[in-house]
């Protein structure tokens, strides 16, 4: 996870929060929000699925609040919550894989500014590729490796998130990783792609 | 499990080599400097896992903290952790309340919905413009409200549908939570669109009648006797809401008829 310490007053806030003062809440719910989207759009890769998982992952921290310990990052904490509403949702809509389908139109797909025609076909096309591979793997094997690649969670966190060994959660993200080099590699060999 | 040409380096050891989570990274670096073979292996696992860094990362808006915490604050309500005053006249003044007997909640629904058939039956030929015509200024809106409409009336269906069901031992609403998945993009789409375009009353009905919509889509395909009350109760309340807003907007909105009055069937409802 990047960036997740909260501001110096975040453990007065959620002192608050616990207590039951909602405005409290409101704040940790403002503070992170965007940053929990982020996570959610890379595990679910549509708008609509992370818009749900962002709204489930405030509900049920609001109802484990009392669980939370303060000794950790509220961040973390909340990453975790939104690992398991993804996780939960891909594996309820596995028969109905959303990621396949167009990618959104409401944001600029990639941010390098001006970019060429050239460019923007090849990046529309590593982009379907990437986004190909990435509906190929199970929820586990997304959620391990977007954690893994996309958070920089160590693996040891990620067995935490998904309450599974260390050992296994090694074999998801490898499978999650053989995956992708199988659907990505021999198109990135052949069209030289020098990825940023 | 990827034993690959060289005998030494196997591909998990790479993985965590790149992810700097490798046992002994000071072997694999050596390894990767003395072999030829290992060195383009890993070099084409970067260049495959850069090539993922290239997935887009949208970039929510400033203020969408605001906008979750608006969805948000409600539900926390909803869910009766902890309630003030407010709610509770809220709720004692809610229709379920007001008009306990379900049976008579929906007759009322199926009232205003023959009323609005009627009225719309009455005034939409004489709204039609001929084909080619340009929309007046407010074209684009009344189609919208004609959608939304629209939407309210399947939406209501679907509410008087699930306050009707049968509620002894385990309830099958999977019909429901397909036609609630069905349901649910369009509800989204016309509430941003209530949002932006400043109807505030529109949208905050399109957001309760959201919730509900994505508990249901959401949920399993079976209920307990006791979910199905609680939804019900939620039910009740959104109803008479999507009743009272639907009939207004379908009111202001069929000025320019474009498509059948009938939708067409899809999962077994008409959607």
């Amino acid at each position: 996870m990047k960036n997740d310490a909260g501001p110096p007053d975040e453990a007065a806030v959620i002192a608050r929060a616990r207590g039951g003062d909602d405005e409290a809440f409101r704040q940790l719910v403002e503070t992170h929000s965007r940053e929990v989207f982020r996570l959610a759009y890379r595990l679910t890769g549509n708008q609509e699925n992370a818009e749900d998982v962002v709204q489930e992952t405030f509900l049920r921290a609001y109802r484990a609040l009392h669980r939370f310990d303060s000794r950790s990052r509220f961040g973390t904490w909340l990453h975790r919550i939104t690992a398991n509403c993804a996780t939960d949702l891909l594996r309820r809509s596995q028969r109905d894989p959303r990621w396949d389908g167009p990618a959104d139109e409401n944001f600029d797909a990639f941010a390098s500014a001006e970019p060429g025609p050239e460019r923007l076909t090849l990046s529309a096309e590593i982009e379907r590729r990437v986004r190909s591979g990435l509906a190929k793997l199970t929820p586990t094997e997304r959620t391990a490796f977007v954690l893994r690649h996309f958070e920089q969670q160590s693996i040891a966190e990620i067995g935490r998130v998904l309450g599974s060994r260390t050992s296994a959660t090694k074999q998801a993200v490898f499978r999650a990783v053989h995956k992708l080099r199988q659907e990505l590699a021999p198109w990135v060999e052949e069209n030289h792609v020098q990825v940023a | 499990m990827f034993r690959l040409p060289d005998p030494n380096l196997r591909d998990e050891e790479l993985v965590l080599y790149y992810y700097g989570e490798a046992r002994n990274p000071d072997r694999i670096r050596r390894c990767l400097e003395s072999s030829p073979s290992a060195r383009a292996r890993y070099d084409e696992l970067c260049r495959v896992l850069a090539a993922v860094d290239e997935l887009p990362a949208p970039e929510p808006p400033e203020d969408y903290g605001a906008q979750v915490w608006s969805r948000l604050a409600p539900q926390l309500r909803d869910r009766g952790s902890r309630r003030g005053i407010r709610e509770w006249i809220a709720e004692s003044l809610s229709p379920s309340v007001l008009f306990p007997p379900r049976r008579l909640v929906a007759a009322g629904a199926l009232v205003v919905m023959l009323a609005v058939a009627f009225v719309a039956g009455r005034y939409w030929p004489a709204a039609q413009r001929g084909i080619g015509e340009p929309l007046p200024p407010s074209g684009r809106e009344r189609i919208m409200l004609t959608a939304v409409g629209r939407h309210l009336e399947r939406s209501q269906r679907l509410l008087v549908e699930l306050a009707n069901a049968a509620g002894n031992g385990g309830v099958d609403v999977a019909d429901e939570r397909a036609w609630a998945e069905e349901l649910l993009p369009a509800n989204r789409l016309y509430r941003r669109a209530s949002q932006h375009s400043g109807k505030a009353a529109l949208a905050a009905v399109l957001d309760e009648l959201e919730r509900v919509l994505l508990d249901l889509a959401r949920g399993p395909e079976e209920i307990s006797a006791a979910e199905l009350e609680e939804l019900r109760s939620r039910i009740d309340g959104i109803l008479f809401k999507v009743q009272i807003v639907g009939s207004h907007v379908r009111r202001r909105g069929p000025a320019t008829p474009q498509a059948p009055t009938h939708p067409p069937v899809a999962g077994g409802h008409e959607v």
